[in-house]
């Protein structure tokens, strides 16, 4: 274990506390850039904080007929896995805990995303919801193999699965060089599992917020809040599995990996902007029809390259 | 085996060993489709919570993510069909309540019996500093022939039950000469074909 | 304290609305959102996410009903404007903070808010004037306030209490039930009524938390209302045929399966598509069957038919171009080329800098026209058939708004009738078929009779 751990250096409630910290700001990051980008004012910083208040202040409201323990439960789950999530991220080089399966983690926090997103359909008892629920799993199960294909790219590049065995051997050259599809892929398909942007179709306004369309109060904010810390982490993620993470001249490590996990968040809600919501039954067939094959190429010439030493 | 972990490991595993056992007789209990579904996930989820307290990362989280996956798939075509959304019409989630009990039941004692009463081996040499690495060579290395059979059975019966279940085959999207530029299909998907 | 008070007033001060325009006001909702954008207050999508329901106009007796029930589900704390002139505006939102403050303060809500099932009550009634479907059950819910014993239930391994037959009446929620459901008895699909599962959301919740403390909806419900939240039958389809006529869950009426577009026997959820939702022609109610996500057997029908005022198109027919197009957008989720569609109408229509409202108005509808994306996810939709157009879609539609919010002339186009929407959403997903709605120059125009949606 040649990394020592947030929780083994600073102890295990001041690196948690630190994580959920780190995640909470991202998560404003992203809530006020995208806030930003969609008024088309730059005065957005504010308002998700204003938001979460008028939520905190909000009732919690209920439908006819709910399954209120999986939907409350659903609610909870979000931010929670959002996370768990970042415990793999490293923040200053180092992650909150460290295993020898790190990108798995990540990966199954995502997947048990899943399964709340669809509680949070399935809860109310209501159409809209329910509908945006099925969306979700519909557009996770394309996404979920070639996000997987891209995070084992990055993981195959370095002989492990240890995020920051990922950061160690990016040193000379970043895997975005290499690996430009699995880069992409992995930001995408985190937007999708954020249901953000041109991927909201599980909260999309032609099924009246989908998922969100019967939360309310602390629920909503929970929601809303997991999916921008998720955002925000995938970020990190991002910046650290191919953009090197705190690799750069001058100033800290660390101040590379904020700047770097700015940049994506930055670019990412910029781009996701300039789109309207992709419909489903479009991007599926996407998913799996092209996006599968262009990860497995990938990581075939990614293999090839770390067969020739080219990584070593 | 058990005295190789820390106390703290142990209480976890006996914890989470009720939760999955609980969480799995939960499963029968309740009434709703929803429910039983993730009642057996939280059963699969608390024994992927036991394999992390031996320390095995990677079946830990292996485990976790194909569940969660396969569950939310399961949901949703137990309730395609029944498109109560909230599920609170109850209904049973057992037939043959009996038969089931009984060879549960039996099974449990079996396996009990077996898990009390076998020799097991007692672990010569060091723990492996990466137990991850250690599965993927064991997988990869010896077994790799296995593994790559078991991949290919599992593609092909995924695609056998594919074509099985789809009612609508080429010629009724191409045409009978399959001669059709486009395919005549319910929503065109994404990509034009 | 004092600093929770001014948290307070600064959580509320830009809060959420609910737009609720009744047909013939669309001036009056442009200078609305005008308004609120100049304000930087959104526009929620639901009432779950709305602080104030705005309405414009007076509403008929049938949308009215309508609005009450989007009104019971807003949670609190909430306010209610209704707007009948342009310049009562600024002041009525400009109170709106302070209102919705004092709700907030008040701390317990005054328990004014009908329990979702009184809506059940209202059915039979509205029935063919479009009301409220799956509202059906006569006022008889007296059974259904079953004091906090309920909660328990729900949680306790999840069985919901349950009830026999179709009264209300009877709902017995006590102890009862539990044996019914692990009792294997629970073939008891067949005791015709059925064990509905009664978990009655709102009802007991508000009890559970003494001040009434929740909203309630009728997710189940109201269909009509607000998100077609709502289903008038939900139903269990696995051999629970017997059940179809007098079973109920939560109140609402079972529904049965039906033959699907792939040839499997999928439930089919009763819904209705309006009358009020984001980008949809407020009074519009669209019924249909809902299988998976497909609607099928879809009609559609005008509330307040007789009431319905003559439509006059606006003289400024860009701006309407432009607002047609902002409120497509608003659907198909872009919410950046929305914004600017809104603000080149209302640049055009305030007529201060008419060059950049037009340099505005051109360049969104070049970046709409244009957009690559847009034509993928859009594209093959909503194509009406040869008699009424060289099979136009929805892109071509939204394009043709686009060439007229730009400044080109077009051909006068046809409006597009009530039968002519329902056919062209038959067999669409629901996403689609709010996206042909929505490109769709649907205008109230009072009809005849609409066509009861039969169901196998």
């Amino acid at each position: 274990m040649p990394e020592q751990t947030l929780a083994g250096a600073w102890g295990m409630a001041p690196a948690v506390l630190g994580v959920v910290v780190v995640g909470l700001f991202l998560g404003l990051v992203v809530a006020a850039v995208d806030r930003a980008v969609v008024a088309g004012a730059p005065r957005g910083a504010v308002e998700p904080f204003r938001s979460s208040a008028r939520l905190l202040v909000e009732q919690r409201r209920t439908t006819l007929a709910p399954d209120r323990l999986l939907w409350r439960l659903g609610c909870a789950a979000v931010p929670v896995l959002a996370l768990l999530s970042l415990a793999v991220v490293p923040i200053g080089g180092r992650t909150l805990w460290s295993t020898s399966a790190d990108l798995v983690w990540f990966n199954a926090m995502e997947a048990l995303l899943w399964a709340a997103v669809w509680l949070i359909g399935w809860g109310p008892n209501a159409v809209h919801a329910l509908t945006g629920g099925y969306r979700f799993l519909a557009q996770g199960l394309a996404y979920e193999l070639p996000l997987m294909f891209a995070l084992i790219t990055a993981g195959l590049a370095a002989g492990s699965l240890r995020t920051t065995d990922i950061l160690a051997t990016q040193q000379g050259l970043w895997f975005v060089v290499t690996m430009p599809v699995a880069f992409v892929v992995f930001v995408a398909g985190a937007a999708a599992f954020a249901f953000w942007g041109p991927f909201a179709a599980p909260a999309a306004p032609d099924i009246a917020g989908g998922v969100t369309s019967e939360v309310s109060g602390v629920d909503r904010l929970l929601v809303e809040a997991g999916r921008a810390v998720f955002l925000g982490a995938t970020g990190a993620m991002a910046a650290a599995l191919f953009l090197g993470g705190d690799a750069g001249p001058w100033l800290p490590g660390p101040v590379w990996h904020l700047l770097k996990t700015l940049a994506v968040i930055a670019a990412l809600v910029w781009l996701g902007r300039r789109l309207p919501v992709l419909r489903p039954d479009r991007t599926v067939e996407v998913g799996w029809v092209v996006l599968v094959p262009l990860t497995l190429v990938q990581a075939l010439v990614v293999a090839v390259l770390v067969l020739n030493g080219f990584y070593a | 085996m058990l005295t190789d972990l820390s106390g703290w490991a142990t209480a976890a595993v006996v914890l989470l060993g009720v939760v999955a056992v609980a969480a799995g007789i939960a499963v029968f209990v309740v009434d709703s489709m929803a429910r039983a579904t993730f009642a057996l996930l939280a059963s699969f989820l608390a024994v992927a919570g036991v394999l992390l307290a031996f320390d095995l990362v990677y079946l830990a989280v292996v485990t976790a993510l194909m569940m969660t996956i396969e569950m939310a798939i399961m949901a949703v075509f137990m309730i395609a069909f029944m498109m109560n959304p909230a599920g609170l019409m109850p209904m049973t989630m057992v037939h043959n309540t009996k038969g089931s009990a009984i060879v549960g039941a039996g099974a449990f004692v079996v396996l009990t019996a077996g898990i009390w009463t076998i020799d097991w081996p007692t672990r010569s040499g060091q723990l492996p500093a990466d137990s991850t690495r250690q599965l993927g060579e064991a997988i990869m290395g010896s077994h790799m022939l296995v593994m790559l059979m078991i991949g290919i059975a599992l593609f092909a019966t995924i695609l056998a039950g594919t074509v099985l279940a789809t009612a609508r085959g080429r010629y009724d999207r191409l045409g009978a000469d399959l001669a059709a530029a486009r395919p005549d299909d319910p929503v065109p998907g994404g990509l034009p074909r | 304290m004092d600093l929770i008070a001014r948290l307070r007033i600064w959580a509320l001060s830009r809060p959420r609305v609910l737009l609720v325009d009744v047909p013939g006001e669309t001036t009056l909702r442009w200078s609305v959102e005008a308004e609120l954008d100049r304000r930087g207050w959104r526009r929620s999508l639901a009432p779950a996410d709305a602080d104030i329901l705005l309405v414009l106009g007076e509403p008929g007796p049938e949308l009215a009903a309508a609005v009450d029930v989007l009104w019971s589900q807003v949670p609190e704390p909430r306010h209610r404007i209704d707007v009948h002139r342009e310049g009562a505006l600024a002041a009525v939102l400009d109170a709106a903070p302070g209102a919705l403050l004092r709700r907030a303060a008040g701390g317990a809500y005054g328990d004014e808010r009908p329990s979702p099932t009184s809506f059940l009550g209202e059915d039979e009634g509205m029935d063919h004037g479009g009301g409220h479907e799956g509202m059906d059950h006569g006022g008889g819910h007296e059974g259904m306030d079953h004091g906090g014993g309920h909660e328990g239930m729900d949680h306790g391994g999840g069985h919901e209490g349950m009830d026999h037959g179709g009264g209300h009446e009877g709902m017995d929620h006590g102890g009862g039930h539990e044996g019914m459901d692990h009792g294997g008895g629970h073939e008891g699909m067949d005791h015709g009524g059925g064990h509905e599962g009664m978990d009655h959301g709102g009802g007991s919740e508000g009890m559970d938390h003494g001040g009434g403390s929740e909203g309630m909806d009728h997710g189940g419900g109201s269909e009509g209302m607000d998100h077609g939240g709502g289903s008038e039958g939900m139903d269990h389809g696995g051999g629970s045929e017997g059940m179809d006529h007098g079973g109920e869950v939560a109140g609402l009426p079972m529904a049965s399966t039906g033959p699907d577009r792939d040839g499997l026997e999928l439930d089919v959820l009763k819904v209705a598509l309006g009358p009020v939702l984001p980008g949809w022609p407020t009074g519009l109610v669209l019924r249909a069957d809902l299988q998976g996500d497909v609607l099928t057997a879809a009609a559609c029908l005008w509330l307040d038919v007789g009431l319905l005022p003559p439509p006059r198109p606006h003289p400024d027919a860009r701006a309407s171009a432009l607002d047609r197009l902002a409120r497509f957008l608003d659907v198909a989720g872009w919410p950046t080329a929305a914004r600017d569609a809104r603000r080149a109408r209302d640049g055009l229509l305030a007529g201060t800098d008419p060059e950049r409202a037009q340099r505005l108005a051109q360049a969104v509808a070049r970046r709409v026209r244009r957009s690559r994306t847009l034509s993928w996810t859009a594209g093959d939709i909503g194509k009406v058939g040869p008699e009424h157009g060289a099979g136009e879609g929805v892109l071509d539609r939204v394009r043709r708004w686009c060439d007229v919010a730009s400044g080109h002339p077009v051909d006068e186009w046809p409006a597009t009738s009530l039968d002519d929407v329902a056919a062209l959403v038959e067999g669409a997903e629901i996403g689609s078929a709010r996206l042909i709605v929505a490109s769709l120059d649907v205008v109230p125009v009072p009809a005849q009779s609409a066509p009861e949606h039969a169901h196998a």
